[in-house]
């Protein structure tokens, strides 16, 4: 049986204060395995992104509990979940979050500097991710001499040099046109398989999230159906989220 | 409806015009103390030296505010771009580019009014401050100074005409930039500085240019002190140092960034690469005022060293000058050609009782010393020197003579070989060209025996030859002098002096004082004291002034410059924070970064105040202050400390205030 690397355990979270609380989570529960690769979809206000952000440590919880690799994040100290994203959590987002100043190469190495991983094993971690993930001759430029899909890779290559337990994704392909979120998805779907990550993900898009194993949708801050892909075909499970995402109230992107 | 929207703007941005707002009110403070001292009632009526040179200190502070206007300007277009977005996003709302420049300019004016008020309360206080150090300065006592309508009228003159200029530099710019430029500019990419290698080069080349200048320009100064050298090289050698402080810290910007990155190991250490990566790009844009701030810098630093030396100096040399408080000379008209006659000896002693009886009716006189310095006319020793082309003859004055006056005075005697001659000169000169002199003179020869420069010469000349007291025997006297002591605290000196004017004009007393053919020259050191400290005072103030505000200055324009970057440091910290950078290392990458930035342009120049204390030791010990030594080093200490404190307070508000702006937390 596949570890247990994620549990969410009846998530609430509320905005404001009075008269004017927002419920965004409202006692969500649910776990990712080893290896899996999750997407999770709903209309906007139904509170994806704050399920990312809690479960990143960048957001805390009303109540409720957020397991990583077996150890609660809900309760911990400012400095050990700064540890915790360091060397649990691989992050990729929509405007690709790259330090304009350094180069790729330095971007991607940077969750290892700070680690203070000796400068041997940084170089040989940059050129296996770098090779798996075709940005090697990229290594050297700046982000702004990159393309939208190369520098989405560059953060990939980011997000798994230090081989975390979760790679978190909010809307990986929401800046880039199709020919790149495809070519994206080719890459999560390499990250998944051959090195192995575990990766939850949120998207608007249909097409992204028929590349994931498991969807999970949202509706007012409750989980309110799933699909699991088995052994379905992408194109299957494409035309089974579209009428999901209709029910949900939300338009789902067709590319 | 603009004055609500602008109030309501400065409200909400108090935090990012806190450094705007403190240099401005500091500056307005120091602008007020300044005029108050200039149009001090109090200083006129002490010392006609600072009426003299209080002039000079109304048009030093015309220049200084155009200084301040120009990098006020400067500032302004910081504050401009850390919220271009802003306005940008109101001219995408409709808002016309009249409505904002009328916005921005009635928030600086909201600013510059409140810095005004805060500035001349703060003044009030300084101004107190100030005064305690010119009294101080000037060794007389005040309980409280007055306050002067004429400086409030001036400072407020002044800082309205400053922020006239700056706010038509800021309306200038709003009425060009492009709405593209307003709302996208802060998303340029800074790339790396260019050509590193030269630059490393030129800044290492600067750097041995600048230890170079500091041996010429010590060189340079020995020469002036010790052959009257009278070049202009030290000018060019300070001009020298001031380019090669530019290049070296222009140079070391666009360089050491790329150097440091050469070291893999250092940059793979925690966010190392991000803090260098970041200063390569404010570095490199920021060169040449980096270059420019560490000139003002060190010139802060030798402008107030150089003048609180002088006065160490001044003082001294005073002591040495007039040993006594009140000198009086009688010379002859033509002093070169003629001599007196024995028939002087008899006038002389009667004038030196008659000088006694008018000033013990202002003062008890308790010593008085009378003189003679003989001459033959002869430049035997002269001749050797750079004077001698001035006509000046030899001056003798017999060894008794000597060591009964400088037992006078407090001083151990003079301790000579018998047949030896003494040369007491007031200034540094090359002593090895008196070691083969031999005097003859009344049939008695003498070898040189030594030179001082710190012996007084006891008289208003280059040099004085002390001789055995056989040599002057029958040699014409060239001056007579008579120098009394007065009872401390006895006299008041400008009553004195009057005093001693009004006699001279009497007829009566004319006749019954003074040595036939000759003139008569009086000497009060206590009012030389307070003229030359009235003069000092305004030097040491005025120096200070400039010193604190540039220093001033300087610092806040580098401090602005932090503060416009902060929307995209704010940025790249939060990308950080995301990638598991904790507060703790994300504020100790920001500490890095500021510190460098701020302190690049610091640390050489500071570290020059030792070269510098140095030289000007030196200098004081070349004309003849060894004693002083200690007070060239003191004085720099404090400078140094003084501008250090600035720094630092400034560092410390831009690293809060960016670290309240920047780093990021869940």
């Amino acid at each position: 049986m596949a570890k247990e690397i994620l549990n969410v355990r009846n998530v609430t979270k509320y905005y404001g204060s009075g008269s004017t609380v927002t419920k965004a989570l409202d006692g969500i529960s649910f776990s990712v395995n080893e290896g899996d690769f999750t997407a999770i979809m709903g209309a906007s206000g139904s509170g994806k992104s704050t399920l990312l952000n809690v479960i990143a440590t960048i957001d805390r919880v009303s109540s409720g509990d957020i397991t990583v690799e077996g150890q609660s994040i809900v309760s911990q100290k400012e400095d050990a979940l700064s540890s915790f994203r360091r060397d649990k959590l691989g992050f990729i987002f929509q405007e690709y979050n790259l330090l304009d100043t350094l180069t790729v190469g330095e971007n991607i190495v940077l969750p290892l500097n700070l680690k203070r991983v000796p400068l041997d094993q940084t170089q040989r971690e940059l050129q296996h991710v770098a090779e798996q993930l075709g940005v090697t001759d990229q290594l050297g430029k700046f982000p702004y001499e990159l393309s939208g899909g190369q520098r989405q890779r560059a953060a990939c290559a980011r997000a798994i040099i230090t081989h975390p337990a979760l790679v978190l994704a909010d809307e990986p392909t929401g800046a880039l046109d199709s020919a790149n979120s495809r070519n994206l998805m080719h890459t999560f779907e390499r990250m998944n398989r051959a090195l192995g990550s575990t990766i939850l993900m949120v998207t608007h898009d249909a097409v992204v999230a028929s590349y994931a194993s498991r969807i999970l949708f949202l509706k007012d801050g409750k989980i309110w159906n799933e699909l699991l892909r088995g052994d379905r075909s992408r194109q299957a499970v494409y035309h089974e989220i579209l009428p999901v995402m209709a029910s949900l109230g939300g338009e789902a992107d067709v590319r | 409806m603009f004055a609500k929207l602008a109030l309501r703007n400065v409200r909400r941005q108090v935090g990012n015009y806190l450094i705007y707002f403190i240099t401005v009110t500091f500056t307005v403070a120091l602008m007020f103390a300044i005029h108050n001292v200039i149009y001090s009632e109090e200083l006129s009526a002490f010392s006609q030296g600072f009426q003299d040179m209080s002039r000079g200190l109304t048009a030093l502070s015309v220049l200084v505010s155009l200084v301040v206007a120009f990098v006020l300007g400067y500032a302004t277009s910081f504050l401009l771009r850390l919220r271009k977005r802003e306005f940008g996003t109101y001219l995408t709302l409709g808002m016309t580019r009249r409505n904002i420049r009328t916005l921005f300019i009635l928030e600086m004016l909201l600013l510059g009014a409140a810095a005004l008020v805060l500035g001349i309360v703060l003044g009030l206080f300084f101004y107190q401050g100030l005064m305690m150090l010119v009294m101080n300065l000037m060794e007389m006592e005040l309980d409280m100074a007055g306050y002067s309508v004429k400086a409030l009228v001036l400072t407020v003159v002044l800082v309205a005409a400053v922020f006239l200029l700056a706010s038509l530099a800021a309306g200038r710019y709003l009425k060009q930039a492009t709405i593209q430029e307003l709302i996208h500019g802060d998303r340029k990419v800074t790339r790396s500085a260019r050509h590193p290698v030269l630059w490393l080069g030129i800044s290492a080349a600067s750097l041995a240019g600048i230890v170079a200048s500091f041996f010429i320009f010590d060189r340079q100064m020995t020469q002036i002190a010790v052959e009257n050298g009278n070049s202009m090289g030290w000018l060019y050698c300070l001009i020298f140092f001031a380019a090669c402080l530019f290049l070296f810290h222009a140079g070391l910007c666009r360089s050491i960034v790329w150097l440091l990155m050469h070291s893999r190991k250092f940059c793979a250490r925690g966010s190392n690469t991000f803090v260098l990566r970041q200063l390569s790009g404010q570095l490199g844009a920021n060169a040449v005022i980096a270059g420019i701030l560490s000139v003002l810098i060190a010139f802060s630093v030798i402008g107030a060293d150089a003048a609180l030396a002088y006065k160490s100096t001044l003082d001294a040399s005073l002591d040495r000058a007039m040993p006594f408080d009140v000198m009086v000379t009688f010379a002859p008209d033509e002093r070169e050609t003629s001599f007196f006659g024995p028939e002087a000896e008899g006038e002389f002693e009667d004038s030196v009782r008659e000088i006694a009886n008018i000033i013990e009716s202002y003062c008890a006189v308790t010593g008085e010393y009378p003189y003679r310095i003989y001459t033959d006319g002869s430049q035997d020793i002269t001749r050797h020197t750079w004077w001698a082309y001035d006509g000046v003859a030899d001056f003798y004055i017999p060894l008794s003579s000597y060591n009964k006056l400088l037992a006078n005075v407090g001083l151990k005697p003079l301790q000579l070989g018998q047949n030896q001659y003494f040369i007491v000169q007031n200034l540094t000169f090359e002593t090895d060209v008196y070691a083969d002199i031999v005097l003859q003179k009344n049939g008695v020869t003498a070898i040189y025996g030594g030179t001082s420069r710190e012996l007084p010469t006891f008289i208003d000349e280059y040099a004085v030859t002390v001789v055995p007291d056989s040599m002057v025997m029958d040699m014409p006297v060239a001056s007579y002098h008579v120098g009394y002591d007065l009872k401390e605290g006895g006299a008041d000196a400008t009553e004195l002096q009057q005093g001693i004017l009004d006699a001279e004009q009497h007829q009566d007393i004319q006749d019954q004082i003074g040595v036939q053919g000759s003139g008569i020259q009086w000497g009060i050191k206590e009012l030389s004291r307070q003229y030359q400290n009235g003069t000092l005072a305004v030097l040491i103030v005025g120096a200070l002034y400039v010193s604190v505000t540039f220093v001033l200055l300087a610092i806040a324009v580098l401090a602005l410059k932090v503060l416009a970057g902060l929307n995209d440091d704010r940025r790249r910290y939060a990308i950080l924070f995301r990638i598991g950078c904790g507060r703790r290392e994300q504020r100790q990458a920001l500490f890095r970064q500021l510190a460098a930035f701020f302190f690049l342009p610091f640390i050489i120049p500071i570290a020059s105040t030792v070269p510098i204390a140095a030289i000007i030791g030196r200098m004081m010990e070349n004309f003849g202050y060894a004693a002083l030594l200690s007070s060239a080093w003191s004085v720099t200490a404090a400078v140094a400390a003084m501008i250090t404190m600035i720094y630092v307070l400034y560092f410390a508000a831009t690293y809060l205030i960016a670290r309240r702006n920047v780093l990021y937390t869940a």
